[in-house]
């Protein structure tokens, strides 16, 4: 990106080709269809390029692309008037294959099946969450971006970001707890 | 958390999950947990779910198919910009090196033009071993005439062409052998417990590897499973067939077919299992059904995967094994048609990935052991492929059949040039340069033989972009070499196997 900034044209393909696969997964979090998400993917792209000016070498270059991205999604989102962020169906279905076929991610026959129960329920939870909330595990766990770096994308503070993700989790263990993920 | 104290390591409890607490925050937090057990409880199950939140996050990445909105990008900003021009793509390392490659061939080419005919007549070629280095157990051939076995035409009479020839071969690298696999020292070194492995292990191993034979012995050991470790995960049921087939790559020939008839059996699509499948019947000792069971899946094989040569290859292969000629040509034929021919190294890396975590060991160092040996034994399978197909041409060509000699190391040729074209993986690609260096040898005694001065001029031209193609790959080792040298996150080097293990190790200095 410090290379883009300072009129280095060849950059620009080096950084598609470097995270044009993290943004549009990510966008695809958001619009649930992978033609907009590559469109949207693009679009950002070409932001940053028409931006390249305005980017701030001292800070990280993931998060501004991400916070770019973000606002692409959530505008067209509002455009085409679709309720909310991605449902975590999909994740959910695929963790329940994966889990089906991954027993080699625990230790032992009975780890393996608790473990696997344990994915399942959680991706079924992960549903029930509001979209606020599932935007921050997504960020969080799907991305793995710090708390510090999801605070600069959505807005907000680290330690603000850091307690509605500890509430999250908590919220996410006491549905555990309590039996409430036959949903 | 359950009183007000408690409610004080909210941040702190965050930033430890997160692991980004200052060290006397850290202090401050870790006296608290020492002595409160509500709040040990909460880190441990808070813990628990941040892994499994990761590991969902972490399937999900590996499934979203890749996108390529490289040219898309470039290609609409250039039209906004087209009212200024001044865009310039011409500078990437691609086209610097393009531009390096031009000049060293036009360079190479002066030098056989202009100073070719000046020189002495060159050395006569060898006619024995076939150069391709790692050969396989070649199935005996039939004794040729024995005053047949060189027809080459006298070396006083060498034509231009002939001289233009051995002057290009001079220009190719000793024979390679691949990338050192290390086999070589296994027996020196003590296997390591691949459970104990670590990343910080396998970086090491790679870094000391540059120049160390024995660091690649150890390393290839590090993403190889014992055979007790390979027999406990394919006879385990609920294994993946991806586990199951990597699992297989450490048994015994007969092992690894019962393991593999059984995954086929639940999942006759998946093309690589179909092809290890393949491999193991090609491999069993002699039997008299082996070559219909080995029709058998080829024929399902081709069904599966109809646009990859390799399947014909295998086939005609088998044709001639079992003394089919006409059968063996039509297969050859219509394998030097298609485009691309691959050995399925991409999903046998992700298969012994698999296995090897299913064995136990950290996935991230079964990742990065995976990815720094990918592409490791099928250019063994390539190179034995090819010398066996060229062992048949050499028969035919000493047997006096020209004619059927000329049209088998034609199209192993081919074979090498389809590998070089198609391979993702550097190993796949050094193996179609072997390849078509052993049919080069071949085809020259050919055409000799046959006296086609186009078919010597044909094997100039390609000699001379094979001493092109090696001279890539070299730069190519030479430059990952660099970068690995000079890793030193753990990240980087998981961010390197992550791109290996997606789309080959061949173009990810572009990504770099």
């Amino acid at each position: 990106m410090v290379r883009l900034c300072r009129g280095d044209a060849d950059a620009l393909a080096g950084l598609v080709q470097r995270y044009q696969n993290d943004i549009f997964r990510f966008c695809l979090h958001y619009v649930r269809d992978v033609e907009r998400a590559k469109e949207l993917a693009q679009e950002t792209f070409i932001r940053v390029y028409v931006a390249r000016a305005r980017f701030d070498e001292s800070r990280k270059f993931r998060p501004w692309i991400l916070c770019i991205a973000r606002n692409l999604c959530l505008n067209d989102l509002k455009r085409k008037k679709t309720v909310s962020m991605e449902s975590l169906d999909e994740y959910a279905s695929t963790a329940r294959e994966e889990s089906a076929n991954a027993p080699w991610m625990s230790d032992g026959p009975d780890g393996q099946l608790i473990a696997t129960e344990r994915r399942e329920v959680l991706a079924r939870l992960l549903n029930t969450l509001d979209d606020e909330a599932r935007e921050i595990v997504t960020l969080r766990f799907f991305e793995k971006l710090a708390a510090r770096d999801i605070a600069e994308i959505v807005g907000s503070t680290e330690g603000a970001i850091r307690t509605r993700l500890h509430r999250i989790l908590r919220s996410l263990r006491d549905k555990k707890i309590d039996g409430k993920e036959d949903l | 958390m359950t009183t007000p104290s408690c409610n004080e390591y909210e941040q702190d409890l965050m930033a430890y999950l997160d692991g980004t607490q200052g060290p006397g925050v850290s202090r401050q937090f870790q006296a608290h947990l020492q002595g409160c057990v509500a709040c040990r409880r909460e880190v441990a199950a808070l813990l628990e779910l941040c892994q499994d939140l990761e590991w969902l996050g972490d399937r999900t990445r590996r499934q979203t198919s890749p996108v390529e909105l490289v040219g898309p990008v470039l290609l609409a900003v250039r039209q906004r910009d087209a009212a200024v021009s001044t865009t310039d793509f011409g500078k990437s390392y691609g086209a610097k090196w393009r531009w390096w490659l031009a000049a060293t061939s036009l360079a190479a080419a002066l030098l056989i033009t202009w100073f070719g005919p000046r020189l002495v007549s060159p050395e006569k070629p060898a006619t024995g071993e076939l150069p391709i280095a790692r050969s396989g157990e070649n199935r005996p051939l039939p004794n040729p005439t024995p005053d047949a076995g060189d027809h080459r035409a006298p070396t006083e009479t060498y034509s231009p062409s002939k001289q233009r020839l051995e002057l290009a071969k001079k220009h190719l690298p000793e024979t390679t052998g691949g990338r050192p696999s290390g086999s070589e020292g296994l027996e020196a070194t003590v296997a390591p417990q691949i459970q104990s492995v670590t990343i910080q292990d396998v970086i090491n191993a790679r870094k000391q590897a540059l120049t160390d034979p024995a660091a690649r012995a150890r390393l290839r050991q590090m993403a190889s499973l014992t055979p007790d470790a390979a027999r406990e995960i394919a006879q385990n049921e609920t294994a993946s067939p991806e586990a199951v087939a990597g699992a297989a790559q450490a048994l015994s020939t007969e092992e690894a077919q019962a393991a593999l008839l059984r995954v086929v059996g639940h999942y006759p699509d998946r093309a690589y299992l179909r092809y290890a499948l393949v491999q193991q019947t090609q491999a069993q000792p002699a039997a008299a059904d082996t070559p219909k069971i080995t029709e058998a899946q080829l024929s399902t094989l081709r069904d599966l995967d109809e646009d990859n040569a390799l399947v014909y290859y295998l086939e005609a292969l088998s044709h001639l094994e079992a003394g089919d000629v006409a059968g063996a040509l039509t297969a050859l034929e219509t394998a030097s048609r298609l485009d691309k021919a691959s050995a399925y190294t991409l999903e046998a890396a992700l298969a012994r990935e698999q296995s090897l975590v299913a064995g136990g060991m950290d996935p991230q160092a079964a990742r990065v052991a995976t990815a720094f040996t990918a592409g490791d034994d099928e250019y063994g399978v390539l190179c034995d492929l090819g010398n066996k197909l060229l062992q048949y041409g050499r028969y035919y060509a000493e047997s006096g059949d020209l004619a059927t000699a000329q049209r088998i190391a034609e199209a192993t040729q081919q074979f090498g040039q389809q590998l070089d074209d198609s391979a993702l993986f550097a190993q796949e690609r050094l193996a179609g340069l072997d390849i078509q260096r052993a049919a080069i040898d071949i085809l020259e005694g050919i055409y000799e033989a046959l006296g086609s001065g186009d078919g010597i001029e044909t094997l100039v031209a390609q000699t001379m972009a094979l001493v092109n193609g090696f001279q890539e790959w070299q730069n190519f080792f030479n430059n990952l070499d660099e970068v690995i040298s000079e890793a030193t996150d753990d990240r980087f080097v998981g961010f390197l196997a992550d791109l290996i293990l997606r789309q080959g190790d061949l173009n990810i200095l572009d990504y770099l």
